[in-house]
């Protein structure tokens, strides 16, 4: 709110009786506003006061223990001419993303519709099922296990056993096997909190809506899904879809602990991987930071385009 | 999983497009011979037969005879009943550091002193050939702490292999009363050697064998020799004699009565187990069990340190002394209040010595049974043995022995080692992945695999008997038995299923070596010990549901006022660290990201040696994850004076710590340490750090199996290009890290430096460079090297007999492999071979920040001071009492007191490691590795140089890319990087402008490395 204060200058006395407006709006909803200020602290705190820092940084040279420089535009300016790396990574995280993204997306749908026709029981049973691999944290270390190049890890055990292969594979620092090992990791583990959300909004739909919809010449289950199941689990969708877009942009801690850090030849490299490289690592926390903003507006940007189309949905 | 599975079947296709085909062909072949039916001797065949040969011409290695197998050598010899004292004095032969001396406290007669290494031989004429038990009399003398190790030899030999290791224990005990700090709770005392004269008879430490050895004396002159392993010990009497056989209760009973002893009356005497005066190791010490409110002394929320022994007494051999006096003679009972809650279904067995002897047979072996509380123990049938004691003081001492489990454990053991032989013999023939669709012949290729076999599985099935047995119940336990005699006799009736059960096997062993740790394992803890009047009633040991009931109340409401979590100072002067961190603004504040125990020892150390010393008041702070809160702690303004183990350069780079050369004793503190050690902190004439521990690598290597096969320790790489074959002909393997670490072991043996000077530039580019390199990479392309392992169980297995690796591998295997015992060793890695004809065994080791738990880290780290600091003088004083010699040792030896073996440290004080317990022969060895020891300089950087190097590793190892141009490739990214770093930091980045004084500083700083190409 202070930051809207302070952006409008009041220049004229259109501007002036703007101004008064809203102290007189703010007086007269002062309850609500005293209800919602615990939250507006809160959030103002930490997420708006750290996105507005991390913009300054990203403007400065950072490192850590000797206060920043400013050093104007010159981060971007290498970020985006220089940087060959930080290249490499968007281009891995769009492949990384435009494949686990919509498939998960569309996998945690598609379970949840799957799965809400069970029974109650077996339905519970079943969301624990698929949603396990999400709620134990460090699960997918198993794959580790699966893939290493260790003659005997699993896979290289296996294929050594039926003699597809006479010396261990190194699954892990090979580049051409990394990224499509780590796709299948992330998409194993994506039934997560949008494949919850989607179920619980499938419940929440109104049985009589069907009803209405048979008598208004609904004919089979598509159009069912399209013209009314659909529409109403709008929120649920978008929900869903930020909780994809995000999960399959800053994804970095599962890639790292299977591929290594950094891995070989940058064959996994993601955005959000460049971003801890310069800040924990090289201890250049402006450039960092300037990554970390222009992840923020491609997240932003997405998440608008995904809106639109989930719009188009029912029509 | 299947998804997967199939792509490397494609990329296998695509890549080896000829594959299929010769598989094809090579089908189609056998089809055709299968068919004609003649020939037979196809290359195949002959490469079958060929290992035949490599089978059988393999010398099996056995061990030394064992004691078992020397009893029944000798089944039958006489033992006679003379005795035979040996005059020490009269000695005919000695190594030059034996002493004599004439009056020494405490013992009769002259006194032989006997240093850590060295010999002494007598001669003493025996009449009557026989078995003859020894009996010695032996005092510990001031050493490193640990026990004492000797050899016994007859007439030139050792008579079986565990007379190799008769270990003596030294005494421990409180060195002064228990402490209370200020919030009430109790600090356990200082452990303290408290030696004195002890008469034993010589037998297995390990208590395999519950009765003392008997060795076989021929007629005539017979020679003793005493070999010294480890620490010095005086000895007083040696005798060659029976031990007494002891009469059991029924008789004694009798002899009571003629004697006319009589039960006493109206006396209770109640021992503390805490209280127990000696003890044989210094982690038995009074420990705190408050889940229980009948134990004494009792407190619901504050520490009492009021029982002993627990999980820590549960070696075999190890032993605690009680002192106590009772006013009347007569006949008294006694009672144990213990508890063994951690075996269920087992018994904890004790031997019990009342004034240093059993008194009756049944008290060889006492057992308590499992149980959640503790209880109270009577020992006896119906009514309770009676011991008969004279007015006075008298000592009781309890001794963990294995009882009946004796022989289980044995015969587990023994067989243990028989299961790794025989997996080792197939794996030979078949190696470690055999081949499904090959028939091996296993029966006809290795001879006797089949009995030993069977013979093995009915070891294990009569073992599950005995052990059903001996618990009375059938468990888990005993389920791994049978499961094992199963196996086995699957794989003895079906000889062409080994190759598909050998994985269940080798699982099988790890698991047999886990079954052998744990059941030999006999805990008890002891609350108190009552001595008392044959018909007093004693108070119940478990506590009633009110007791129960009103203790949680009271440590529930106590939790409210209670902080669990500080660690309070003993509160002498109460100076120090008795405020909340950061009030008290005079005291020097250290961080230390080690463990708590550790920390608690620093504490514990710092209060009674350097605040006194010095006056100067230290608040330790104990901080998690050091490496990333030291960062936000020096933004925020609240870093502490002192970090240890914090050591990390780009910290220093960036004016984070504070140079140390300042200090005008800087020169004279630094010769504590080796030059190597300095390396890692050190840039251009500032040094940031002193070093506290410094790990490197050695060779580890399986003596057993170098033996099988006929093979020396290799000196120099071209035994290592030697070795291989051999080994990999039996299906085993050199054990060499896939990394830069390998790379740089061979650089700096041929003097090179991996960075130009003032770590300008990488040298990876120079000509030797690259042949180093290409060297590097034959071993796992040319000779093919696993580029990943497991090493503690490859190297258990067998089948990497030789690994370079951190010399922390000795602590874990110390733990890990108790049935390698005396199996393996180390040695200064292979080198090279210089124009003098000595051998360059240069390691390198970099610098690393300390992790929790770690006491042997894979590199060198330092202490630091951080540059914020007000008091740099202060800060200063701690960090030299922290490096000095006898802070090191003291802190390596009670943190080994504390945690056991498997922690001993790794000190960077070169006169402290010497002081630390490692044998002579592996204190040799370590020291000439440490000669060979070479820093790796601190790089801006560096990060990247590593991750290149390994990229071109995986590049032309696994994808087969040209060498010199990837070398090109991947060196040029590295160079812009660190050129990038070094003019974010305003140095120069061009190689010929670089000042020839800084270039001299930078090769001044080395001590193995000399240039950047080698001289040739």
């Amino acid at each position: 709110m202070e930051s809207t204060t302070a952006v409008v200058r009041p220049k004229t006395p259109r501007s002036r009786s703007r101004l008064r407006d809203f102290w007189e709006g703010l007086r007269r909803d002062s309850i609500s506003y005293l209800f919602i200020a615990p939250f507006g602290v809160l959030f103002g705190l930490f997420t708006v006061i750290p996105v507005v820092l991390s913009i300054v940084l990203s403007f400065t040279y950072f490192n850590m223990l000797q206060p920043p420089k400013w050093v104007g535009w010159s981060n971007y300016i290498r970020l985006f001419f220089e940087d060959e790396i930080f290249l490499l990574a968007v281009k891995n995280t769009l492949i990384f993303a435009a494949i686990t993204g919509p498939v998960s997306y569309m996998a945690c749908f598609l379970f949840a519709w799957l799965i809400n026709e069970l029974r109650p029981k077996l339905r519970a049973f079943l969301t624990l099922l698929f949603y396990a691999p999400s709620i134990s944290g460090s699960a997918f270390l198993i794959w580790q296990i699966m893939f290493s190049g260790d003659m005997y890890g699993y896979i290289n055990g296996l294929l050594l056993r039926l003699g597809f292969i006479n010396r261990p594979i190194q699954w892990l620092i090979t580049p051409q096997y990394m990224m499509p090992i780590v796709i299948i990791v992330a998409l194993w583990m994506s039934l997560g909190t949008s494949f919850l959300a989607f179920i619980a909004g499938l419940q929440g739909v109104d049985e009589q809506l069907y009803e209405a919809g048979a008598i208004d010449g609904v004919r089979n289950r598509w159009q069912e899904l399209w013209y009314l199941t659909l529409p109403q689990m709008r929120p649920y969708l978008m929900f869903g879809a930020i909780m994809s877009i995000t999960g399959s942009f800053t994804a970095a801690g599962q890639i790292s602990a299977l591929t290594g850090f950094p891995p070989t030849d940058y064959a996994t490299w993601t955005v959000m991987q460049h971003l801890q490289d310069y800040g924990y690592i090289r201890y250049e926390m402006g450039y960092a930071a300037s990554i970390a903003v222009v992840l923020f507006l491609v997240m932003v940007g997405t998440q608008r385009l995904v809106q639109r189309v989930l719009e188009k949905v029912g029509e | 999983m299947i998804k997967t599975a199939k792509r490397p079947g494609q990329c296998w296709t695509r890549r080896n497009p000829y594959g299929l085909c010769v598989l094809a062909f090579l089908l189609a072949l056998t089809i055709v011979l299968g068919v004609s039916g003649s020939g037979r001797s196809t290359a195949e065949e002959s490469v079958m037969e060929k290992s035949v040969d490599d089978g059988s011409a393999v010398a099996l290695y056995r061990r030394g005879i064992s004691y078992e197998e020397y009893r029944t050598l000798y089944e039958g010899a006489p033992a006679p009943g003379e005795e035979l004292t040996i005059d020490l004095a009269d000695f005919v032969d000695a190594s030059s550091n034996v002493l004599l001396l004439r009056d020494f406290p405490g013992a009769k007669g002259e006194v032989l002193i006997t240093e850590e290494t060295g010999f002494v031989e007598w001669e003493i004429e025996v009449a009557t050939p026989g078995l003859y038990n020894l009996k010695l009399s032996y005092y510990p003398m001031e050493g490193k702490r640990s026990a004492m190790e000797r050899e016994l030899q007859i007439n030139g030999e050792c008579p079986f292999s565990e007379a190799k290791s008769l270990t003596f224990s030294r005494v421990w005990g409180d060195a002064h009363e228990k402490l209370v700090d200020q919030f009430g709770n109790e600090i356990r005392a200082r452990q303290e050697e408290k030696p004195c004269w002890r008469t034993v008879y010589l037998s297995d430490s390990m208590g395999y064998h519950d009765e003392p050895y008997r060795f076989y004396f021929q007629e005539g002159l017979n020679r003793v020799r005493l070999v010294s392993h480890a620490e010095p010990m005086a000895i007083s009497e040696l005798v060659l004699c029976q031990a007494p056989v002891l009469p059991d209760y029924a008789e004694l009973e009798r002899s009571y009565a003629e004697q006319g002893y009589q039960p006493v009356k109206d006396i209770v005497v109640k021992i503390q187990g805490e209280d127990g005066v000696r003890r044989s190791s210094s982690t038995l010490f009074p420990v705190f069990d408050q889940g229980d409110p009948t134990v004494e002394p009792y407190h619901p929320a504050q520490i009492r340190l009021n029982t002993i022994g627990g999980y820590r007494w549960a070696q075999a051999g190890q032993w605690i002394t009680w002192e106590f006096e009772v006013p009347r003679s007569g006949l008294y009972k006694i009672a144990i209040k213990g508890k063994q809650d951690e075996q269920r279904g087992f018994y904890s067995s004790r031997r019990l010595l009342l004034d240093g002897r059993v008194p009756f047979a049944e008290m060889k072996t006492i057992t308590f049974p499992f149980s959640q509380h503790y209880q109270m123990q009577v020992f006896g049938d119906d009514e309770p043995y009676l011991f008969y004691l004279e007015k006075g003081r008298h000592e009781l001492e309890l001794q963990v022995v294995l009882g009946d489990l004796t022989k289980i454990i044995r015969q587990a053991r023994d067989s243990l080692y028989e299961l790794n032989t025989i997996y080792r013999r197939i794996i030979m023939i078949t190696s470690p992945n055999p081949d499904p669709l090959r028939s091996y012949q296993l029966e006809l290729k290795i001879p006797g695999l089949i009995d030993d076999l069977r013979e093995q599985g009915r070891v294990f099935r009569d073992l599950k008997a005995y052990f059903q047995e001996y618990t009375g119940q059938i468990g888990t336990h005993t389920a791994f038995l049978e499961k094992l005699a199963v196996l086995l006799e699957r794989m003895a009736n079906r000889p062409y299923t080994i190759p598909d059960l050998l994985d269940e096997y080798k699982d099988n062993i790890g698991a047999l070596g886990e079954w052998i740790t744990t059941t030999e394992r006999q805990p008890l803890q002891i609350d108190y010990i009552i001595v008392a009047a044959p018909k007093e009633s004693l108070s119940p040991a478990a506590p009633t549901v009110t007791q129960t009931l009103a203790h949680e109340i009271r440590a529930f409401f106590h939790s409210f006022f209670h902080d669990y979590t500080r660690i309070g100072s003993m509160g002498k002067t109460g100076s120090t660290g008795d405020t909340a961190p950061g009030e008290n603004s005079e005291a020097l504040r250290v961080w230390i990201g080690l463990g708590r125990d550790q920390a608690q020892l620093l504490k514990q150390m710092i209060e009674d040696s350097f605040t006194p010393e010095t006056g100067i008041p230290v608040e330790l702070e104990l901080v998690e994850n050091m490496g990333s809160l030291l960062i936000p702690a020096t933004i925020a303004g609240s870093a502490p004076d002192v970090a240890i183990g914090a050591a990390n350069m780009e910290l220093a780079f960036r004016g984070a710590l504070m140079d140390l050369c300042q200090f005008p004793d800087f020169s004279e503190v630094a010769r504590r340490f080796k030059k190597s050690a300095f390396v890692p902190f050190r840039f251009r004439d500032k040094v940031y750090a002193l070093p506290e521990m410094q790990g490197f690598p050695v060779m580890f290597y399986r003596q057993d199996i170098l033996t099988e096969l006929g093979l020396d320790i290799p000196q120099t790489w071209e035994d290592v290009h030697k070795i291989i074959p051999v080994l990999q002909r039996h299906h085993m393997q050199f054990g060499l890290a896939a990394d830069i670490s390998t790379m740089l072991m061979f650089l700096y043996q041929k003097g090179i430096a991996l960075y130009k000077e003032d770590g300008i530039q990488t040298n990876l580019d120079s000509e030797t460079a690259v042949r180093t390199f290409i060297d590097v990479v034959n071993f796992f392309t040319i000779y093919d090297l696993p580029l990943t392992f497991n090493v503690e169980n490859r190297f258990r297995l067998g089948e990497m007999p030789l690994v370079i690796a951190s010399y922390g591998l000795y602590n874990t295997l110390k733990v890990f492999a108790p049935e390698l015992r005396g199996e393996w060793a180390f040695a200064p890695v292979p080198g090279m071979v210089q124009p003098d004809g000595t051998i360059n065994r240069t390691v390198p080791v970099g610098g690393t920040v300390l992790g929790a738990q770690v006491t042997v880290p894979p590199g060198t780290t330092g202490a630091v001071i951080m540059d914020q600091t007000d008091r740099p003088e202060t800060a200063w004083e701690f960090l030299k009492w922290w490096t000095r010699q006898d802070t090191q040792v003291r802190f390596g030896l009670e943190l080994e007191s504390l945690m056991g073996d498997a922690a001993r440290y790794a000190t960077a004080n070169v006169e402290a490691l010497k002081q630390l317990p490692w044998k002579p022969e592996e204190l040799d060895n370590l020291l000439c590795q440490w000669d060979w020891v070479e820093g790796v300089p601190p790089v801006l950087g560096s990060y990247y140089v590593s991750r290149q190097f390994d990229w071109l590793f995986r590049a032309v190892v696994i994808n087969n890319e040209p060498v010199r141009e990837s070398v090109q490739d991947y060196d040029r990214a590295a160079n812009l990087e660190i050129a990038r770093k070094r003019q974010e930091f305003g140095l120069e980045t061009d190689y010929h402008k670089l000042p020839e004084e800084i270039k001299q500083l930078y090769w001044d700083h080395y001590t193995h490395v000399k240039g950047l190409e080698a001289e040739e």
